[in-house]
């Protein structure tokens, strides 16, 4: 069985494009497609009319936490594309410190991230991946590991850097109130194999912050979602009990 | 920290020195650390003595250098081809926890009873350390490292050097520290047990010839030389990880 | 962590090298109102060496002086003089003269209490096809002995004196083991030439598979001289003086019981060592043994073990009369 069917999906220039779906859906398969980092499948992906055949220069991908390199300390670890790329040290140095100044790392440069806290370490995979200024940002979950506190302050901070860089996002996310927060649409995925069930456009202002989350709209929106994702997800739900089984009987 | 560490080390041998003076240890089989220790210095400047330096730092780096290349290099392959991975490891596991020194003899009879008997078998006991913890780390690697550098659109040889080696040089070096320990074990064990080569000949004949002082000044000598090699090893680690 | 690994195990083998700090004590008497000994001595399955403790046990001659015998197989040379020193043997057998006094000099509690053997008694042998045909083609070649300090070892270096007086190269003597280890290495090239003692090997000698290059009797003027001696813990045999002679009567009245019941000795030798070879084979030693030879005293040849000990640097300087004195302490022979 694929990971994903039929999937047809646009994202304009500036747009912030969040994917929600049960667990299971093909959310990240969709994310390493778009990378270039997954090939071998049917079907097109375009930057601008060119095809996709591989990872693309325009495209950053942000991973998890995990992803910083604990050889390496904060500002080599966001210098690390630039070097790969040869970009002069003194050039390089001065992007990085840009790039950390904007999270908010500045102080933290020659820090291992051995001795950052997890939404530290975060901020520096966001960086760097900024510091390649990409015009297109892929993240899979990349607040996953983080405390709901963390993950509300960087979301933020992200939303605020992409209007900033006017950036195009897709953000892939099992939480359905970061991905209306910060999107201007948002996908959701049906259970396996994965299609587009809904796409829910998120009306609230462009300038954005977390107070939002108390407002009726807000509260009406995330209803509108998870209406739509609690039928795919007990579908899933099914889905998997049905293979547990399977594999018992085997 | 190191202080802290000499300082051990010298209110030990103080302890012993008194124990020794005041004869509540008998200075026949316990010279005072202080005679050791000026007599490694004497020794130090004897040319015959430090050829057997020599031959025993030579063979040491011989066996470890020969453990190091071809375990890396087994272990690599063994992470690449996982049917390959799956099939041996368990072989070469089995061979690690067993007591391999103990084949010493068909090596003296392969090899000659000569420096390259002593070596092989150092290198043979320690590349399988080397092995399993290449492999065991180059397969911990994380998924995602890999991606930053296949998203970076890095080479092969880019991907190897500055995300896979580094990431996995924390695991790979303390196999090579099991190794080296190994090597030096193997090696002053066998030159003691065959009475050929350099320092643990030494050891043995200054046991042999109950000259307590040439040979506690001779371990406490082998003692350094395995510090240094730890020490080199750790210096090499971090090289690695730039 | 590691590195103190393998520090902890080079200061064992050190330690064991030269173990046991505890003087023994007055042995108790066991429970049939025995005394016991503690025995070491090299190779046991060799005629000097095992043959006497096996027979003195099989016909009851310690148990009949009030003796209870243990005893302890040592690697040969120095190794038996580290049983005696660190008071796990009361009584070495059969161990290098220069051995004890290289030890003694370094200041081990010892005392050369009888002679064991008078004379060299070893042999080297090679393969037919080695080329090696006498003494002077030991020139420059890899010759075997048991352990440093051994009349094997004393035998290579005195050979090498001869061979150096004739202005050829000296043998590099190569420490093997016993004369099995020694077979088997000649046999695999690790040396040219290994040592034994009659009648080991001297059967193969006799078919063709080996041949005899050289022989202690041609190594050195050794005919007159106590090549190995017996030795004790000094501590024990100021406590135990007539334990001390019950045994070396004991052990002088076996070997009478040997040479007079050469085939009774030669089927408990060969039970008790679990040897191969044939009673056959192994009477022939009473053609390269006299009794003469095995005799506790006199200990002749003082002077020779004296030099030998500092020229081939088992003692770094050597002894004065009144350490000889110490050292050879022949008050514990019995009276005869």
């Amino acid at each position: 069985m694929s990971a994903l069917q039929h999937i047809d999906l646009d994202v304009r220039k500036g747009e912030f494009v969040s994917v929600v779906g049960p667990s299971g859906c093909g959310k990240s398969t969709l994310l390493s497609t778009v990378s270039g980092l997954l090939t071998g499948f049917d079907g097109r992906i375009t930057v601008r009319g060119d095809e996709i055949k591989g990872p693309h220069p325009d495209v950053g991908v942000v991973f998890q936490e995990e992803s910083t390199f604990p050889w390496r300390n904060v500002l080599k670890n966001v210098e690390f594309g630039l070097e790969m790329r040869g970009v002069s040290k003194e050039e390089r140095r001065r992007k990085a410190m840009e790039i950390l100044t904007m999270v908010g790392l500045e102080d933290f440069a020659k820090s291992y991230p051995g001795h950052l806290s997890g939404g530290m370490k975060q901020r520096v995979a966001i960086a760097r991946t900024l510091v390649m200024e990409p015009s297109i940002l892929l993240m899979d979950e990349p607040f996953g590991a983080l405390d709901e506190q963390t993950r509300i302050i960087l979301g933020e901070e992200l939303l605020r850097i992409q209007r900033a860089l006017d950036q195009t996002v897709l953000l892939i996310t099992h939480n359905i109130q970061e991905a209306i927060l910060l999107s201007d649409r948002v996908v959701v995925l049906s259970a396996r194999p994965g299609r587009i069930k809904a796409i829910v456009d998120i009306k609230l202002p462009k300038q954005r912050d977390s107070t939002l989350l108390a407002t009726d709209e807000f509260a009406g929106l995330v209803g509108q979602v998870w209406s739509v994702l609690r039928e795919e997800s007990l579908r899933a739900f099914a889905q998997e009990q049905n293979n547990d089984e399977e594999t018992t009987h085997a | 920290m190191w202080i802290v560490r000499i300082a051990v080390i010298v209110v030990f041998l103080v302890l012993v020195e008194i124990a020794v003076r005041t004869e509540l240890i008998n200075p026949f089989f316990v010279p005072r650390p202080s005679e050791a220790v000026a007599r490694m210095g004497t020794r130090l400047t004897d040319g015959e003595f430090l050829g057997l330096v020599a031959v025993t730092l030579g063979e040491t780096f011989a066996g470890f250098a020969l453990a190091a290349v071809v375990g890396m290099v087994v272990g690599f392959l063994l992470w690449r081809s996982r049917s390959l991975g799956d099939a041996f490891e368990p072989l070469v596991a089995a061979l690690f926890s067993s007591p391999i020194v103990l084949l010493y003899p068909i090596f003296l009879v392969i090899l000659g009873r000569n420096s390259t008997a002593i070596v092989a078998l150092a290198a043979v006991f320690a590349v399988l350390p080397t092995i399993l913890f290449t492999k065991q780390a180059l397969s911990a690697v994380s998924r995602t490292m890999l991606n930053v550098g296949r998203s970076l659109n890095l080479s092969a040889w880019s991907n190897f050097r500055h995300i896979l080696l580094p990431a996995a040089a924390p695991t790979i070096f303390t196999g090579l520290r099991i190794a080296l320990t190994y090597v030096l074990i193997v090696v002053v064990a066998m030159e003691y047990i065959l009475q050929i080569g350099g320092l643990g000949r030494f050891v043995s004949e200054s046991s042999l010839l109950f000259r307590a002082t040439d040979l506690y000044a001779s371990v406490g000598l082998i003692v350094i030389i395995s510090a240094a090699f730890i020490w080199a090893i750790n210096r090499l680690e971090k090289l690695v990880q730039r | 962590m590691r590195k103190t690994l393998a520090t902890m195990t080079l200061l064992t083998t050190a330690s064991v090298a030269v173990a046991g700090c505890s003087a023994p004590g007055g042995n108790e008497p066991t429970e049939e109102g025995e005394t016991q000994v503690n025995l070491a001595f090299s190779n046991p399955t060799i005629f000097t060496t095992g043959l006497p403790y096996y027979v003195a046990t099989a016909q009851g001659f310690y148990e009949e002086a009030g003796l209870s015998v243990d005893a302890t197989f040592t690697g040969g040379g120095s190794e038996t003089v580290q049983a005696v020193v660190s008071g796990s043997a009361d009584i070495g057998t059969e161990t290098s003269g220069a051995a004890a006094i290289g030890a003694y000099t370094s200041g081990a509690p010892i005392d050369i209490i009888a002679a064991s053997t008078t004379g060299l008694d070893l042999q080297w042998f090679a393969e037919p096809d080695s080329g090696l045909e006498n003494r002077a083609d030991l020139a420059g070649k890899r010759m075997g002995y048991s352990s440093t300090g051994s009349s094997s070892h004393i035998g290579i270096l005195a050979l090498s004196e001869l061979l150096e007086a004739e202005g050829l190269a000296p043998a590099q003597p190569e420490s093997i083991g016993g004369p099995p280890d020694n077979l088997t290495a000649v046999q695999t090239d690790q040396i040219d030439a290994g040592w034994t003692q009659p009648p080991f090997f001297l059967d193969r000698v006799a078919n063709g598979e080996l041949v005899l290059v050289a022989d202690g009797a041609e190594i050195g003027d050794y005919a007159d001289v106590a090549m190995r001696v017996i030795i004790g813990n000094e501590t024990w045999l100021e406590e135990n003086p007539e334990t001390a002679t019950t045994f070396l009567e004991v052990h002088d009245r076996t070997w009478d019981w040997i040479f007079d019941n050469p085939e009774e000795a030669a089927t408990i030798w060969k039970e008790a060592a679990d040897l191969e070879l044939s009673e056959e084979v192994l009477l022939t030693s009473f053609d390269y043994y006299d009794r003469e030879e095995l005799r506790i005293a006199p200990l002749d040849g003082r002077d020779v073990l004296l030099d030998d000990a500092v020229e081939f640097g088992f003692a770094e300087q050597p002894l004065t009369d009144e350490e000889v004195n110490d050292l050879f302490n022949l008050s514990y022979l019995p009276e005869s």
